[in-house]
């Protein structure tokens, strides 16, 4: 039994459950699910999900709680747009206060692709093993990652900039998936992804 | 349609930055100071304006989209989303502020209503919509026009929570209306209620079926303290905008925080205890026995 958390502080948690859900169903994988808002409530955690929302208002309501030191303990993390930029090594244009996790090497600008107005839903290009197929996945006031380290694989790019949109990251014991868009708003496949991931990472770890 | 090209505007990605808003607070702001104040608290988005409800309460007169330079201005000022107010069925405010490209347009009853025949037609814009409603009719024919966020009216401007329960508890009993006649397969019923509605039976359904609104809701109007914000979360909203509640009250950087933690943490009354300590004066409020139905906000709108 796999304990899953799901940071419930702000965002599009529902969505994250419901993908997380679906995907333990579809690849048969028990798992114990259950949301989190405090630093107690990330005991025994051994994967945690980082809901899309504004980037701002998590970072001070993690500070606030004193989250940031024990949720970087965590083995397995997934984040989108706003769960990216927490867990990003470097983010442009943050406030002071804006603290985040600085687990991922890669760097971030925040909502760097515009307003509302620029938001947009598209197929990406797949390239590494995870496949979200050609469904579109809504990326909203979006950040971009702007540089990518060493040991970061690209798993899709947007298809007409080429720029990274959902990027991993494998350490001894610890396995990282961050994407700039919301697959979970559309599909449970990065979940799928992310649930066998960490299987194989707590294995090695 | 088949097309690998990135789209903008359709439903998804307008409903879309509604679900990343929620759990959060959306404060009204008049300022660029006051916007940043905002920021500072926690707010996942601000609201533009001329002026808060209070003082459009107290000042009189016909109240309108803000100016833009001072949407421009709060813009500039933060980088969480900005909301801003079209008067209820002035299709051009709204056609400025999606050029000035705000984040999310509310066609707000706090306005004085250009149109009593009709609302903006939301579907023509790319800019996300945010309506008020006073039940689960009025949501639906706000979403049926393009809204992609609902919020439940309450009455601004007076501090006080009553209407906004009112409100909430409407949508409520239209929702279980609903899902009761689709559990007992009354079809007669489910398209009764979609004529009372003046809606179309499918959406109807949607409501049925999902067991809340189609899309996201935040409850409004009246909202002054952290446990009025954590009152109107336990109704199952899905988040708050906060108006004259903040920068009308004593202290409002400690206020606006106070709220922010209320929301987040709406079911441990340990933690909204805490928020709601020594927080100075709120704002001023109203009796709604005192106010005469021509001052009422919430009952402008189709």
């Amino acid at each position: 039994m796999l304990e899953v958390g799901v940071l419930a502080l702000q965002g599009d948690v529902a969505e994250h459950i419901e993908a997380a859900r679906r995907a333990a169903e579809k690849k048969k994988i028990q798992i114990r699910l259950r949301t989190v808002r405090t630093a107690a409530e990330l005991q025994g955690l051994q994967a945690i999900l980082l809901p899309g929302g504004e980037s701002t208002t998590l970072s001070l309501l993690l500070q606030k709680e004193g989250m940031l030191e024990p949720m970087k303990e965590i083995p397995a993390l997934l984040g989108t747009c706003a769960g990216l930029i927490l867990m990003a090594k470097h983010v442009e244009g943050k406030g002071p206060d804006q603290e985040g996790l600085e687990l991922m090497d890669v760097q971030v600008d925040r909502n760097a692709y515009g307003s509302q107005v620029d938001s947009f839903e598209s197929p990406l290009e797949m390239t590494g093993q995870m496949d979200l197929g050609k469904t579109r996945i809504p990326f909203i006031r979006a950040p971009k990652i702007t540089r990518v380290g060493e040991g970061v694989a690209v798993l899709a790019k947007h298809p007409t900039t080429g720029e990274p949109v959902v990027v991993e990251q494998k350490l001894p014991g610890k396995y990282y998936l961050g994407a700039a868009c919301h697959p979970e708003m559309v599909s449970s496949k990065m979940h799928e992804y992310f649930l066998e991931q960490m299987q194989a990472a707590l294995k090695s770890g | 349609m088949q097309t690998s090209a990135p789209i903008h505007g359709t439903f998804s990605v307008k409903s879309g930055l509604a679900q990343m808003l929620k759990g959060g607070v959306i404060m009204d702001v008049t300022t660029p100071e006051q916007a940043k104040i905002a920021q500072e608290a926690g707010a996942v988005a601000v609201m533009a304006l001329e002026r808060v409800p209070a003082d459009i309460r107290r000042e009189g007169g016909v109240a309108r989209m803000a100016d833009p330079l001072k949407v421009k201005e709060i813009k500039q000022a933060v980088t969480i989303p900005v909301m801003a107010k079209c008067r209820i069925g002035h299709f051009v405010e709204a056609q400025v502020l999606q050029s000035l490209q705000v984040d999310f347009i509310d066609e707000s009853e706090v306005l004085t209503p250009a149109d009593e025949e009709k609302h903006v037609d939301k579907w023509a814009f790319k800019v996300p919509f945010v309506c008020g409603c006073r039940d689960l009719g009025e949501a639906l024919r706000r979403i049926s026009e393009g809204a992609a966020m609902m919020r439940t009216k309450g009455e601004a401007g007076t501090g006080n929570i009553v209407e906004a329960m009112r409100h909430l508890r409407a949508v409520q009993r239209g929702v279980d209306e609903a899902r009761a006649a689709m559990k007992a397969k009354n079809s007669k019923e489910l398209a009764r209620l979609a004529k009372e509605m003046r809606v179309d039976v499918s959406l109807v359904e949607k409501v049925a079926e999902a067991g809340r609104l189609p899309v996201v809701n935040f409850a409004a109007g009246g909202i002054a303290t952290p446990a009025d914000a954590a009152l109107c979360m336990q109704m199952g909203c899905d988040g708050v905008f906060v108006g004259s509640g903040i920068f009308k009250s004593a202290d409002p950087l400690l206020r606006a925080k106070a709220i922010v933690q209320a929301v987040a943490h709406y079911n441990d009354p340990d933690a909204i205890a805490k928020a709601s300590e020594g927080l100075g004066d709120a704002m001023a409020s109203i009796d709604l026995r005192t106010l005469a139905p021509e001052n009422r906000m919430a009952t402008r709108g189709i």
